[in-house]
This record gives C-alpha cells, sequence and structure tokens, in this order.
C-alpha cells in the first residue's frame, strides 16, 4: 500500500518502490537519474535489464566513477536461475548483491529491476509478485544503504498488475520525463492526516504533492517543516489542491514559503491567510 | 475625465516650496474627499507633509525605505489600491517619487521602465497617482523621460498632457537594457542546466561571495524561475554565470529565444494576467534588479542581490 511518494534523487537506504514509465524516454529519465543517485549516495547501482545487457546502451546511463559503480545483468538468470523462481533464491541473490557492494567499499546497492522480466517464460514467476509485496520485511534492505526499486512500463503489462504493483509497495516514485521532471529530491509521507513533505518542492517535484493529494476532500493538511525549497510552480500546485479540496493549511512553513506566498497572493478566489508559521489557503 | 479612470501626471518642481505649495493641498483635498490617501516622498517633502497635513487619515512614507525596489514598489503600491477599494473607497490618492540611484547600473533605466508601466497595472482602478520629480536634484534625462512615461505634467503652476508621452507597451520594447560584458572570470556552470543542480550552483556561488543565506535563496529562486521561463519560451538556456560586481552579487542566465512577445511579462500583479508570467514575477519580486536584454543570438536575464545584507 503506497505510503509515500518520492522523486529518484530522493531514494535512500531502506527504500522499496516502484515506478510505471509511460516511454522509452521515462525509462531512460528514471534509469539515469536513479544510478545518479547511487552515485551521490556512494552505493553501487545494480541494473536488472529485462533483455540482453546491450539492450541497456540506449538509457545512456551515466559513466561510473569508479570501478564496479554501475553493474548491468539480466534480471532472469540472476532472479530465477534456471528459469525457475525460487524465493529463496530471490533472496539470497539479493544478499549476495549487498554484500558484494559492501565488501567492495561501497555503502550499499541500490537494485533497479525491469519489471517486464516476470513476463519471461520463468516457471513460478507469479511467486515474485508476492513476493514483492514483502519484501520490506526482509533484513535485506536494512543492511548498509540499500534501495530496491521495481519499474513497470504502462504499455507492457494489464492495469490488474498495475493496480497490484502499486498494493505492493509503499514507496511509488517519479518517472515522467515529460515537462519538468521530478529531478529535485523531494519525499511526501502521510501521517495520519497530514502530509510531510521533505526536500525540494519545486515545478517538477510538485506533480507528487498534487498526486499525494488525490481524491482529498475538506482540508487538507500540509508540514513543510522539512521543505528546503518552494517555487512558483509549487504555489500553483498547492493553490490547485485548495480549489479542488477547499482548503489546504501548509504548517512549519519556511521563510521561502511565506515570501513566495506573499509575493504571488492574489488571485481571485483564493482566500489566503498567514500566521506566525502557517499559511492557510481556502477557495472561495 | 471619468471618475473611474487612472491619473498618472507628473508633478515638476523646482524647490520645496514648490512641492508644498501643490502637494498639501493635493493631499488635504484627498482627505476632505475620503479618499485613501499615501504620500511616498523624500525626507525634506515628508517633514513638510506631515506637518502640513498632520498624519490623520493619511499614510506617509520615506522613499527611500519604503520598498525601494521597482517590482516591490509597484506590488505595494497594486496591493494598497487593491486592498483600498476592497474598503470601500470609491477613489485612491497616492503621491509618490521614485528613486534614480546610480547603483546598480540598470537601476534607473528600471525605475523609468516601472513608471511606464503603472499606467498599465493601475488602469482597471479609480487612482490618481502623481510621481513628484525635483528638478533642481535630477538629471534632465531623468525629467526629460517622466515626460514620456506619464500622460500628463504638472509644470510651471499648471497640468497639462504630456505631449512626449509614448504608450507603454511600445516604450518598454524600446527602453531595453544594455548589458555590460560579462566578466571573463565569471563563474560558468556547465550544462546541462537541471534546476535543481543550478539552485545548488548559485547558492553556492553566493555564499562563497558572502551573500546572506536568506539572499543566496532569493537568488536560486530567482533563477530557477528564469530558467523554468527559458524552458518554456526561451528554447532552453545555453549558459548560467555568476560573479560579483559593486557590492552585489550578480547572475546571467542566456537562452537561445527571441525574447519575451509580452513588455509586461514579469510585470503584472497577480491576479491581473495569465498565469505565465508568475515566474518572472516573483524573480523580479526576490531580487534587487533584473534586466532583460533581448540580442541577436538569444535574450539574457541578469538579476541581483546585495553582498552581505539582508532584505531592502
Amino acid at each position: 500500500m503506497i505510503q509515500g511518494f518520492a522523486s529518484p534523487a530522493a531514494l535512500r537506504g531502506g527504500d522499496h518502490g516502484y515506478a510505471v514509465t509511460r516511454s522509452d524516454a521515462d525509462l531512460a529519465w528514471l534509469a539515469r537519474s536513479f544510478v545518479r543517485n547511487a552515485e551521490v549516495a556512494g552505493a553501487r547501482a545494480l541494473y536488472l535489464s529485462e533483455g540482453p545487457t546491450d539492450d541497456v546502451l540506449r538509457l545512456d546511463l551515466p559513466l561510473p566513477r569508479h570501478p564496479g559503480a554501475v553493474i548491468v545483468v539480466e534480471a532472469a538468470p540472476v532472479l530465477a536461475p534456471g528459469e525457475t523462481f525460487r524465493p529463496e533464491a530471490y533472496v539470497r541473490a539479493l544478499e549476495a548483491a549487498v554484500d558484494a557492494a559492501l565488501r567492495d567499499g561501497f555503502t550499499g546497492a541500490h537494485v533497479f529491476v525491469e519489471g517486464a522480466w516476470s513476463l519471461s517464460d520463468v516457471r513460478g514467476v507469479e511467486v515474485w509478485w508476492e513476493l514483492e509485496e514483502m519484501v520490506h520485511e526482509l533484513g535485506v534492505l536494512q543492511r548498509g544503504n540499500t534501495v530496491l526499486l521495481c519499474q513497470f512500463g504502462q504499455d507492457r503489462f494489464e492495469p490488474e498488475a498495475l493496480e497490484r504493483a502499486e498494493r505492493a509497495h509503499r514507496l511509488s516514485v517519479a518517472a515522467s520525463s515529460t515537462g519538468f521532471p521530478a529531478s529535485a529530491a523531494m519525499r511526501v509521507h502521510r501521517e495520519a492526516d497530514v502530509l510531510h513533505v521533505s526536500g525540494e518542492l519545486d515545478r517538477g517535484t510538485a506533480t507528487l504533492l498534487a498526486t499525494a493529494c488525490r481524491g482529498s476532500v475538506g482540508t487538507v493538511t500540509i508540514d513543510l517543516a522539512e521543505a528546503t525549497f518552494f517555487d512558483a510552480g509549487a504555489y500553483r500546485a498547492v493553490t490547485k489542491i485548495a480549489k479542488s479540496c477547499k482548503q489546504v493549511r501548509l504548517r512549519n512553513a519556511p521563510s521561502i514559503v511565506q515570501r513566495v506566498v506573499f509575493a504571488l497572493s492574489g488571485e481571485a478566489g483564493l482566500e489566503i491567510e498567514v500566521e506566525d508559521d502557517a499559511v492557510s489557503m481556502r477557495a472561495g | 475625465m471619468s471618475p473611474h479612470a487612472l491619473e498618472h501626471p507628473a508633478f515638476v518642481y523646482r524647490s520645496l516650496d514648490e512641492f508644498v505649495a501643490y502637494a498639501v493641498p493635493f493631499v488635504r483635498q484627498g482627505v476632505a474627499d475620503g479618499e485613501p490617501v499615501l504620500g511616498v516622498v523624500g525626507p525634506a517633502e515628508l517633514d513638510a507633509l506631515r506637518s502640513a497635513t498632520g498624519t490623520n487619515g493619511v499614510h506617509l512614507e520615506d522613499t527611500n525605505a519604503w520598498h525601494p525596489v521597482p517590482a516591490t514598489r509597484l506590488r505595494a503600491i497594486h496591493r494598497y489600491v487593491t486592498e483600498s477599494l476592497e474598503r470601500g473607497a470609491e477613489r485612491v490618492r497616492l503621491i509618490g517619487e521614485p528613486l534614480w540611484p546610480d547603483q546598480p547600473p540598470g537601476s534607473a533605466l528600471e525605475w523609468a521602465r516601472y513608471e511606464s508601466v503603472l499606467n498599465d497595472v493601475l488602469a482597471p482602478f479609480p487612482v490618481t497617482l502623481v510621481c513628484t520629480y525635483d528638478r533642481s536634484r535630477l538629471r534632465p534625462e531623468v525629467v526629460a523621460d517622466a515626460r514620456r512615461t506619464h500622460p500628463a505634467v504638472w509644470t510651471n503652476g499648471a497640468t497639462g498632457p504630456s505631449a512626449d508621452f509614448e504608450d507603454p507597451s511600445s516604450l518598454l520594447a524600446r527602453w531595453t537594457p544594455q548589458l555590460t560584458p560579462v566578466p571573463s572570470d565569471a563563474a560558468s556552470m556547465p550544462p546541462p542546466f537541471d534546476p535543481a543542480a543550478s539552485r545548488a550552483f548559485v547558492r553556492d556561488r553566493a555564499a562563497l561571495g558572502g551573500v546572506a543565506e536568506s539572499r543566496s535563496m532569493d537568488l536560486a529562486l530567482a533563477a530557477s524561475e528564469i530558467l523554468a521561463n527559458a524552458v518554456d519560451h526561451g528554447a532552453g538556456p545555453t549558459a548560467l554565470r555568476t560573479w560579483a560586481d559593486g557590492g552585489y552579487l550578480v547572475c546571467q542566465i542566456d537562452d537561445a529565444g527571441a525574447g519575451l512577445a509580452d513588455p509586461f511579462a514579469g510585470y503584472r500583479p497577480p491576479g491581473t494576467e495569465q498565469r505565465a508570467g508568475r515566474g518572472l514575477w516573483l524573480a523580479r519580486q526576490v531580487v534587487d534588479l533584473m534586466q532583460i536584454a533581448p540580442g541577436p543570438r538569444g535574450t539574457s536575464v541578469r538579476f541581483q542581490v546585495p553582498i552581505g545584507s539582508a532584505y531592502p
């Protein structure tokens, strides 16, 4: 069950996320962002591809700055040796990847799995889907700086499969390369009735906040205590949420939020109230 | 003249006595008519107005301190007008003196552009805005420009239409900044200009240059908005450079586009223009000076914040 949303640059140790891509350009953007983030984190990027590793050349992944910092392998032989999926072999493969990364001096392994590998002719692959729902309970994600991201191409999977992928993961990762991509590091997570934003809320990452608020009605409370940036795109996203939900309360708003709100307020049909460290927007 | 129309004359005077002879009755008339009155003038004129009119019903400010940047002055005046009208005023009366600073370079031109923009931004409102020009202190070209930016001029005891007045949109298109060359030792960010990485670059350079943390964030915010604008309208950014100049940390973003189709882009307050101008409006609001210079190979946007000091 999705509990949070993140840009690829905000992925951190312990994350188990999924991303839906709509095009090859989306996949390339996501993969490059993922590898760059792994490098910044000092982790090894391990890319498990659906097909032959040469296919991954089209993604134009960043060149590794350190030997072994980016490794591309075909997924099926690693995750399902002998063309048969076995949970214990899968877990062992993940543990071996983390062990090897730590042994080689990396902070952990950031593992990217092209979910379409599961469409190949592998016996018992259905179990992989079941396992995805409980990966967060495995100790391997808690060792070192380890991330597991599964990517699903929208045109490769039935809607039911994509819904299942959504249910199986706690974290939804931005993967759109169109418009302004979510390239800054930003996360949103829900705690009780409050959405907590950390990192840079800008024109690109504001789409994550909009997604997190989809379907909300009444008053939406967004805690910005850990937000480090806020621009006109973020303001636009928040005002849209206020208009669709009736009211948004930005609490623990840092000074940049208040500065932007002060500069941009004045739109008809929106009442804005600024308190000490909070801003309320109400659709009028 | 319609009671709902904007009146925006320039008042050109030579002495404090002449100022008092015009401004005091102007302010008193506003108070008598029940109009909200805002006066933003120099210290000597401020003292004279205070002693002659008192403060009852009159809001007086020192022009050197009250939003001393064109973009924020525009915002403050617009807000004063709209809030006064929302509270029930039928007409709003203002008397204001622009600043004509020598530094940073380009400021005086931006104030002149601001004078022209006011004709557009306040056009929908029942406002009388008198802009004061002390001929004894100002350069002759500043007074000459006042005749181009004001539809009427009061001088030598009478108000008359200004024969030199120019339509603001054509004036803004003509009065574009001439930027000095970027120093060869300016710090240059390598492409691609990812927004988050560009912000980090600008903040790092600003911190190294001694800019206060809050103003570094302002500079990064402006850079981010201008980069976004370059992607939307300018065929993408081609260069991002920063350098220190005369007490300011300067940033310039170039793009390969032909420039702004709308000369008022970024000048009209939120709620009065299409949303596309919001980013440029925000950028103008958070820096001390922003200049947009179209050139043969694209458009350059130069903007700056002071080194070492907090908000103006």
